[in-house]
């Protein structure tokens, strides 16, 4: 099965939606997902550069004649896959591999986490029922892809007013060893009324060449009113890994979201992410950090959507970029004419690298109310030459100077990520990333 | 052997001529005050020997520290030989604190000369130590290097490397400029305890005010890129009241001589 760069061929990845259903009786609202997903999978042309928000994103890797995509769901976790870091630093309580979840059984009154699935049939069918209502049609094929085949998810439910002390981690793995493999992982996080938790998500990938693995990644997340929600997600992955991330937000009002995002290494990223903020007096924060190497392409799509007035929402993120690797940032923060007394700041930061390293921002405003504070900035460069002098004066090399000034640009970043386990967790990862 | 002997030094930035022959020999011990009006050169001769590649240094000039041209040796070999220089701008560095960046910086110099590393427990204590004699808040080890800090607070913080460092010539650059009395004590407290038979200063300063509590043992003019006139503290003095504006009516007398002739 192959999907060229031509539309009817999407035909063949629609044929495979028929083996996922595998013995399981989706109810009535989970298949209509599905179909419609399908449908629209079907109907939505194949973005190209003309596309708008699509303009530096080369699709080709997903859509080469010599992949052959099938979708697997594999039947068991093999907990040994998960790699050392992730595992030791930010040990899971949920576990998805290709499909297949093992939840350390968790239903407790303070949380709830497991399948889709078994959560159907421990009586939170209801719950996920009224979130997927909620649910938007896919805007173009990567998100109808994660419908159509959405076959299974982690859940994770925070009741009302429940406090979780402990942060509570989940680890994605996507494998393509002896085939090129497609995998759906799918995560969803409600936190109820007045709670609160610390949530990391954690995405692996293992391929084997020739083989590729495509990702197709989808988060939703609700905050309700007054919840309190740190997240943290992280993606790293071999070489030959295709990532298609979204991630959507809903804030209720009184609620603080504190995002944070590690993009770590892989071939092909594209991450968008649309945060509504749908009360009043709402904090969101995003940070994130890419660190971008190689021939690799990672590309950030964030809105911002103040759809209520009175809420604060800050980003601040930041690109490195090494050898031939190309780096985007896109974000917009819109601002509704209700949307009154609303804070934004939006910073992007890029560090090349190379020459050749590619690195493009492009923040944007888009207000429609007028008591508001906003303000944005983007800065890309190298490392300042007159920095590598000062350090030259005090005995420093160039390079160690280089190197010391990565480090001091990732650290800066990566102290208002309010989960502290990170510095260690990317300190291992970019001895291996970033050429010192 | 002197430590530095400057000869001939011309020096250009953007085909301009900055520095117009200099000559100046720094043996050990002995404290240099420089000093002339704002543009007259003194930033560029103190980027020059600190090894700044901005300037182009003209072929017949020499620099010779204990000896050995070092011309052709970059920045940080100049200051693993015990070259240091205070900034008159010194640079902010995002994200990495004055004790990492202080502590490398203090082992690289060590490894260049087969020394062991200094435990960074260790240096830290010395360094809020330093950094209490020169009147800089120990807090400010764990602070990045300059970020935020205010105009007198890094210029103390120069102060605070040099300690640290320990050279065997000191440049510092207008130090002294934009500090009250009590910074301007400390900074002097600084360089004073610092100064022993085999360090030597080329202090480079606008005003004579510093020259209070650093004595200097000579004092240079430096006018258009050229050593007008040299002296010891007096000539210091002499400044402080006539000002630089004689230096200009000098040359201006020069000037109609030498029209005069033609
Ligand atoms: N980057 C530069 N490009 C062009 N001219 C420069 C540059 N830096 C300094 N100059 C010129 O060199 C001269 C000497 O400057 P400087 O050494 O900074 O003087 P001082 O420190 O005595 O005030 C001035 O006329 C200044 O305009
Ligand atoms: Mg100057």
């Amino acid at each position: 099965m192959a999907i060229m760069y031509q539309d009817d061929k999407k035909i063949q990845l629609l044929e495979s939606v028929a083996h996922i259903r595998n013995g399981f009786v989706f109810p009535n609202w989970w298949e209509y997902l599905l179909r419609n997903g399908a449908d629209a999978f079907e109907v939505l042309p194949i973005p190209n550069k003309k596309t708008e928000g699509w303009r530096e994103t080369n699709l080709m890797p997903f859509f080469s004649p010599q992949r052959k995509w099938t979708l697997r769901v594999h039947k068991k976790v093999q907990e040994e896959n998960i790699p050392k870091n992730i595992y030791d630093i930010f040990p899971p309580t949920a576990i998805w591999e290709n499909g297949a979840i093992k939840s350390r059984t968790y239903n407790s009154p303070t949380l709830f986490i497991n399948s889709f699935k078994d959560s159907i049939l421990l009586g939170y069918g209801n719950i996920i029922q009224q979130i997927f209502k909620k649910e938007k049609d896919p805007q173009h094929i990567f998100e109808a892809l994660s419908d159509m085949f959405m076959h299974n998810g982690i859940f994770l439910y925070i009741p009302k007013e429940t406090v979780v002390e402990k942060p509570i981690h989940i680890t994605i793995m996507s494998r393509g060893f002896d085939a090129d493999t497609v995998d759906v992982p799918r995560v969803l996080v409600y936190l109820d009324d007045n709670a609160q938790a610390t949530v990391t998500v954690h995405y692996g990938a293992d391929t084997q060449e020739p083989h590729s693995v495509w990702v197709n990644a989808r988060e939703q997340i609700i905050v309700g009113r007054n919840a309190h929600l740190k997240y943290l997600n992280s993606i790293q992955g071999t070489n030959d890994t295709l990532r298609f991330f979204s991630t959507s937000v809903q804030l209720g009002c009184e609620s603080s979201f504190s995002y944070n995002s590690l993009h770590l290494s892989g071939q092909f990223i594209r991450s968008e992410i649309d945060v509504e903020i749908e009360g009043e007096n709402v904090t969101s924060q995003i940070n994130g950090l890419v660190i971008n190497k190689g021939r690799c392409f990672s590309e950030t799509q964030q809105l911002i959507q103040h759809l209520k007035g009175y809420g604060t929402s800050r980003i601040h993120w930041r690109g490195l970029g090494q050898e031939q690797s190309k780096t985007v940032y896109r974000g917009k923060i819109y601002i509704a004419p209700d949307a009154q007394k609303s804070d934004s700041i939006q910073q992007f930061k890029g560090l090349s690298l190379s020459d050749e390293a590619v690195i493009n921002a492009k923040p944007q405003l888009e207000i429609y109310a007028d008591d508001v504070r906003c303000t944005h900035g983007a800065t890309v460069g190298p490392p300042p030459p007159d920095l590598i002098y000062y350090f030259q004066t005090r005995g420093i090399k160039p390079d160690k100077a280089r190197s010391l000034l990565i480090r001091g640009f990732i650290n800066q970043i990566l102290k208002e990520f309010p989960i502290r386990e990170v510095e260690d967790f990317v300190n291992i990862c970019i001895s291996k990333e970033v050429k010192e | 052997m002197s430590l530095l002997k400057i000869k001939n030094l011309r020096a250009l930035i953007e085909g301009q001529l900055i520095l117009q022959g200099i000559d100046l020999t720094v043996n050990p011990g002995e404290v240099h005050a420089i000093m002339g009006p704002n543009g007259s050169g003194k930033s560029t001769l103190a980027q020059i020997l600190a090894g700044n590649e901005k300037y182009e240094v003209s072929p017949e000039s020499e620099i010779l520290l204990l000896g050995e041209n070092i011309l052709d040796i970059p920045p940080e070999e100049r200051s693993r030989r015990g070259v240091f220089i205070a900034f008159q701008y010194p640079v902010e560095i995002p994200g990495l604190s004055n004790t990492e960046f202080l502590h490398t910086a203090i082992n690289e110099i060590r490894k260049s000369k087969n020394l062991p590393p200094v435990d960074i427990w260790d240096f830290e204590k010395q360094l809020k130590e330093k950094m209490k004699e020169i009147g800089l808040d120990p807090s400010f080890s764990e602070r990045s290097v300059n970020e935020g800090f205010s105009g007198g607070e890094k210029k103390r913080n120069e102060i605070v490397q040099m300690a640290v460092l320990e050279p065997v010539l000191a440049i510092l650059d207008e130090t002294d400029s934009g500090l009250d009395i009590d910074a301007l004590k400390s900074v002097a407290e600084g360089v004073n305890r610092m100064r022993s038979p085999d360090r030597s200063f080329i202090i480079i300063t606008h005003y004579q005010r510093l020259l209070n509590y650093i004595q200097p043992d000579f004092v240079h003019v430096l006018y258009k890129g050229k050593i007008v006139k040299s002296g010891g503290f007096e000539l210091a003095l002499e400044l402080e009241q006539k000002g630089y504006d004689w230096l200009k009516k000098e040359e201006e007398m020069e000037m109609s001589s030498i029209g005069v002739l033609s």
